[in-house]
């Protein structure tokens, strides 16, 4: 392959959407690495290649939104799609406030994931 | 006015006398109990002009606080001279009282006086006692001895009276201390008490808030388990529809990925499975729930429901009004299963409210006996109303009309009122909005089993001997 493939990273504590979501996205032409806790995703070599960041929002020790703030703090700019099985939509203002591209909510089509990317990689 | 004294006076009258003064000035501490300076002052002069013969006396005593008191008695000069007077002659004289001469003499005006000081305590520390005469051979050894017993004496008067003043005011000191001890430990004890009786208000008040918790949240379940079940269903649904997005667009690749595709179905079969048990785990759970049966008043159990929804209603601005029927025959029933079921028909009701603006926002839960002498209950809104083509399927598992709706309310409130024998139903409302209901049979058997109180009867007991 010529041209380097696009990173996302997903970071999930869910196995079945580490399973699941990066054959999907290999499939749309991505290359993927997926993570089963926030720190996992701190502590890998991947954060400076990583183009976007597939992200759950209720996981133990570390959620999604604490994580995306460290990586704010950080000053690491990586776009951020939100995922999560609680289906509110009050909580989803204050995470696009927070700076997020997208909130998905569980289960979420094919067609809602690639609208979420193409916001990211337009 | 001293009497000048006899010509000649024989030795032993002379001493006779002297012992005399003598035994009286020993005499004065009797009267002089109190300690008051200036009383003891004024007996020891008097006492001393009728003893001896001079022209004038002068005490200055100086008390414990450092303030002095000066008497005088004077015969020659009386209404013409004042203690100060003398007081400042006789400093000018001789200088610093407390190194006064035996004897000396001074003038005051024209006269020639022939003084005697007699120091108060040890060095004059306390004072001086001054006699003074014109007479040359003043003072005699007897006036003398008169003099400085006299001084002893008013130097101990004084120590006992500065000893007094002292007792008296430690004794004030200690009064004062052990006044506001008392008060220190009478505001203690009423911290004390006052913590006590804040501490069994907060007890009691916790007791009440954690009883009445538990009922919240026994009644609320419904609302709670339908969001935890879309929780942990969620997860695996995800699953399940990643992977089958996944593989169709395997299969739809050219050449398709056969294989991939292959273990992307296996997986989507792993997680149907994987969400069937946690159905199967959480309906589990729900029937595992005991049941109480109680005989209760359906009227008390619905109040409770419209009180734990008066900050919903507030906030939504819709007015609730109650209409109970009056006793209401009682039924045996879960009143906590009711309470579900009659919350759950009130948040629909304020739901549809919400979601529908026809300027009405009202809401009537009524209580009644219909004509099979069952006890009813409706709640009825001026929402959205009911769909025909729902209306069948009001009460199937998750049917919903709601936007974030799980359709799980309803069939659960079907649910329990079945298990209590009653029927539910929902219809459209003439005007705007539904109407939805339960009714439950009274239940003969249970109540024919209660202790009949009838005040007749039991008044008439109570007067049988």
């Amino acid at each position: 392959m010529t041209i380097e493939e696009r990173l996302i990273s997903v970071v999930d504590d869910d196995e079945s959407m580490r399973e699941s979501l990066p054959d999907l996205l290999r499939m749309l032409g991505f290359d993927v690495q997926a993570f089963s806790s926030a720190n996992e995703f701190l502590q890998s070599p991947w954060i400076k290649k990583t183009e976007c960041l597939i992200l759950d929002v209720a996981m133990p020790r570390v959620s999604g939104p604490e994580l995306h703030r460290e990586l704010n703090r950080r000053g690491e700019v990586i776009p951020v799609v939100f995922i999560t099985a609680q289906r509110d939509e009050r909580s989803r203002g204050p995470l696009i406030n927070q700076g997020a591209v997208e909130c998905l909510f569980k289960p979420f089509s094919g067609d809602e994931l690639r609208d979420a990317l193409r916001l990211v990689f337009k | 006015m001293f009497s000048p004294a006899p010509a000649a006076v024989s030795d032993s009258d002379g001493l006779r006398k002297c012992v005399n003064d003598l035994i009286t000035l020993i005499t004065l501490p009797f009267i002089w109990a109190d300690g008051d300076l200036s009383q003891i002052g004024n007996t020891v002069l008097n006492v001393l002009r009728a003893m001896l013969d001079v022209d004038f006396l002068f005490l200055r005593l100086i008390a414990a606080g450092g303030e002095s008191l000066e008497l005088t008695r004077l015969s020659l000069f009386e209404g013409t001279l004042r203690a100060d007077q003398i007081a400042k002659a006789l400093d000018a004289s001789l200088g610093n009282f407390t190194e006064w001469p035996r004897t000396a003499q001074i003038h005051l005006g024209a006269l020639t006086m022939f003084i005697t000081p007699a120091p108060v305590g040890l060095h004059g520390v306390m004072g001086v006692l001054v006699a003074g005469s014109r007479e040359e051979n003043f003072p005699t050894q007897e006036e003398r001895l008169i003099l400085n017993v006299a001084a002893n004496q008013v130097a101990m008067a004084a120590q006992e009276a500065a000893r007094l003043l002292e007792q008296k005011n430690l004794t004030a000191v200690l009064d004062e201390l052990v006044a506001q001890r008392t008060a220190e430990l009478q505001s203690t004890n009423e911290a004390l008490l006052r913590e006590i009786a804040e501490r069994k208000l907060a007890e009691e008040s916790r007791d009440k808030f954690r009883s009445e918790l538990s009922h919240v949240t026994r009644v609320m379940s419904l609302g709670t388990m339908a969001a935890s079940i879309a929780h942990e269903v969620n997860q695996p649904l995800s699953g399940i529809i990643t992977n089958a997005n996944t593989s169709q667009l395997m299969l739809s690749a050219s050449p398709p990925d056969i294989v991939g595709a292959l273990e992307t179905a296996r997986r989507t079969i792993r997680d149907g499975n994987r969400a069937a048990a946690i159905v199967d785990r959480l309906s589990a759970l729900f029937k595992k729930r005991s049941v109480t049966v109680e005989i209760l008043d359906l009227n008390d159990a619905a109040r409770e429901v419209v009180a734990l929804s008066a900050s919903d209603l507030q906030r939504n601005a819709i007015n609730l009004r109650a209409d109970f029927l009056t006793n209401l025959p009682l039924i045996s029933a879960d009143k906590v299963q009711l309470q579900q079921v009659i919350m759950n028909f009130l948040r629909n009701a304020v739901d549809s409210i919400a979601d529908h603006n026809n300027g009405q926002r009202k809401i009537v839960v009524r209580t009644f006996l219909d004509d099979d002498h069952r006890v009813c209950l409706t709640v009825e809104d001026t929402g959205g109303g009911i769909e025909t083509a729902d209306a069948d399927r009001l009460f199937e598992a998750f049917h919903t009309t709601k936007a974030d709706g799980m359709g799980i309310g309803l069939s659960v409130s079907k649910y329990i009122v079945e298990s209590h024998n009653g029927r539910i139903w929902g219809i459209r409302n003439i005007g705007p909005g539904a109407t939805f209901g339960f009714s439950i049979p009274i239940s003969m058997t249970e109540l024919s089993n209660l202790p009949i109180v009838n005040p007749d009867v039991e008044q008439r007991n109570m007067e049988e001997p």
